[in-house]
């Protein structure tokens, strides 16, 4: 959990929403991912879709199939997943999901409830270390994204 | 899924067919709620009534009902008082029930304000009610909401997610799922998605135009239109198919280059998305996160059930800002949200959006002076959202 709050660190050096994640599988740490969404200008490349394209990599280096490696991941990460990020792992049937604080906006069990919808195997907790992870977010959101264009609405 | 079906819009289906999807709190009647009436014997006692209940007896659950129809006044909802005490209730409080014929009857109002004409209609004649009508939802509920012009428009663009989708070099084990995103401002294709889960599991054909979205912004380059976003057999096979549509982005630029920010290409914000199949949880997400307008889809209905019931009918609801919500600022703001649909015999498109519920709820808050941060989403999902295929 340390890594990913490194990572989560580093996204917010970068002036990325910080959330930082890991996949640890066989006990070795196979992925490590934070938020990429401002300077790939792809909405979807939080942390831990990062970690999910690392995976497919390293089935691809290692012939195996990534499913079943995906199986028997679990999921380190700051924040609780977002509703895309909670469905894609649940989709991926990785083994559990491990996350600091909640996700108020967007988050996948939070906002709403993916796992419901899914039914998935994986087991998913939070909680952990979760004022650290939000002091982080906040830190972030005391300054303006710099890459959102301003709001239409608040300009009226 | 070897030997996929093809999937096709009949060139035949007129355009009027087409159908909005709506909620349920659009759809179904207003809901009733059993109220006490009585009559007033002289009509010059009506205002006197009025003034004298409003402040005896004040229902601020029905503000949105007058209190009068005719010489017939409104007392109160029946789960206030037992029939039997609504005139010793009255007298306590100092309501003068002589100009009343104490003929106490118990008559269903609208519990609600009515959100549509239609539901306004209906609702009125139970008991006159105030009704503001809102022109986005009634243009919805009236299926008005684009003109012949804009549908000839949407359906091409679904035409040519289809045509993405079904194309032939397609390896025969991939899902057949096709996306258009267009930039409506310039009327223009900028990317296409199709699935690619062989390669990634997690690269549908939502996140895959997601990502050849992106690639147009990363490329800069200054050419007026940007191909970046459309693979080059797919550029071909679409050109040769749909000769009068353009393609490609316009040329990205930073915000600190544009004069007007809210104009540059962000993310998706203000394109519009095609996409044959219902978007998974995942890629709804994503094209929620990426701001995408709408995104119309495409599916069709096996026979038998009754269409409105077969298709999700996945709708982003609005909460205004909670108190957790404000514990930090952030700089997004809205999301688009809701749904209208198309249903063409066969076949129904979605639109997930709403602005004016947003735009209503945003100005409220506003004016509370609680507006602070962004919106967040709900998102109220029908069962049959966990069978869909993308
Ligand atoms: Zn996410
Ligand atoms: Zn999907």
């Amino acid at each position: 959990m340390e890594k990913a709050f490194h990572y989560a660190r580093e996204a917010l050096e970068n002036q990325e929403v910080p959330v930082g994640c890991i996949f640890v599988y066989n006990s070795e740490i196979l992925a490590v991912g934070r938020n990429e969404v401002n300077e790939t200008k792809n909405a979807t490349r939080h942390a831990e879709l990062v970690c999910v394209d690392q995976v497919v990599e390293y089935s691809k280096a290692h012939s195996l199939s990534s499913s079943s490696v995906f199986q028997q991941v679990d999921v380190f990460v700051t924040v609780e997943p977002c509703i895309m990020c909670a469905a894609a792992l649940y989709q991926l049937k990785v083994r559990s999901v491990t996350f600091g604080c909640k996700n108020d906006r967007f988050g996948g069990s939070t906002v709403l409830d993916v796992a419901k919808i899914l039914n998935p195997t994986t087991a998913i907790t939070g909680g952990y270390r979760a004022e650290e992870a939000m002091d982080l977010l906040k830190q972030f959101y005391k300054g303006q994204n710099p890459n959102a264009p301003p709001s239409k609405v608040k300009k009226k | 899924m070897s030997n996929p079906k093809r999937l096709k819009l009949d060139d035949s289906v007129p355009t009027q067919t087409m159908v909005s999807v709506l909620s349920d709190d659009l759809v179904e009647d207003t809901p009733l709620i059993d109220v006490y009436v009585d009559s007033i014997e002289d009509p010059k006692n009506i205002s006197k009534a009025i003034i004298q209940l409003n402040s005896c007896l004040p229902i601020l659950e029905l503000t949105h009902l007058k209190r009068i129809k005719g010489r017939n006044i409104l007392l109160c909802p029946i789960n206030k008082i037992c029939l039997g005490d609504v005139q010793s209730f009255l007298e306590a409080n100092k309501f003068d029930t002589s100009i009343l014929k104490n003929d106490i009857r118990i008559i269903s109002v609208a519990k609600i304000p009515p959100k549509t004409r239609r539901q306004y209609e209906k609702v009125n004649k139970h008991w006159p009610c105030n009704f503001h009508s809102d022109k986005y939802v009634e243009k919805l509920a009236t299926n008005t909401l684009f003109s012949s012009d804009e549908l000839i428009k949407h359906i091409q663009f679904m035409r040519m997610a289809i045509a993405v989708a079904n194309r032939k070099e397609i390896d025969g084990n991939e899902k057949n799922i096709g996306v258009v995103v267009v930039d409506p401002k310039i009327n223009s294709v900028v990317s296409v998605g199709y699935s690619e889960e062989l390669i990634n599991p997690s690269m549908h054909a939502g996140m895959v135009a997601i990502r050849n979205v992106a690639k147009t912004q990363l490329n800069s380059s200054d050419s007026e239109q940007n191909l970046a976003g459309l693979p080059k057999d797919i550029l071909l096979l679409l050109r040769n198919s749909f000769s009068d549509v353009s393609f490609g982005a316009r040329p990205f630029k930073c915000k600190t280059d544009l004069e007007e920010p809210c104009d540059g290409p962000y993310l998706c914000t203000g394109y519009y998305v095609y996409i044959t199949h219902e978007p998974c949880i995942m890629c709804a997400m994503a094209f929620i996160h990426s701001r995408t307008r709408f995104s119309p889809r495409i599916e069709r209905v096996d026979c038998g059930a009754p269409p409105g019931e077969r298709f999700l009918v996945f709708q982003a609801r609005i909460y205004g800002a909670r108190a957790s919500d404000l514990q930090f600022q952030s700089p997004r703001v809205t999301t688009p949200a809701g749904i209208v649909g198309f249903r063409q015999d066969g076949y129904i498109l979605h639109l997930p959006v709403d602005h004016s519920g947003l735009r209503a709820r945003h100005l409220a808050l506003k004016r509370k002076g609680r507006l602070r941060v962004s919106f967040g989403v709900k998102w109220i999902l029908s069962r049959d959202f966990c069978k869909l295929r993308c």
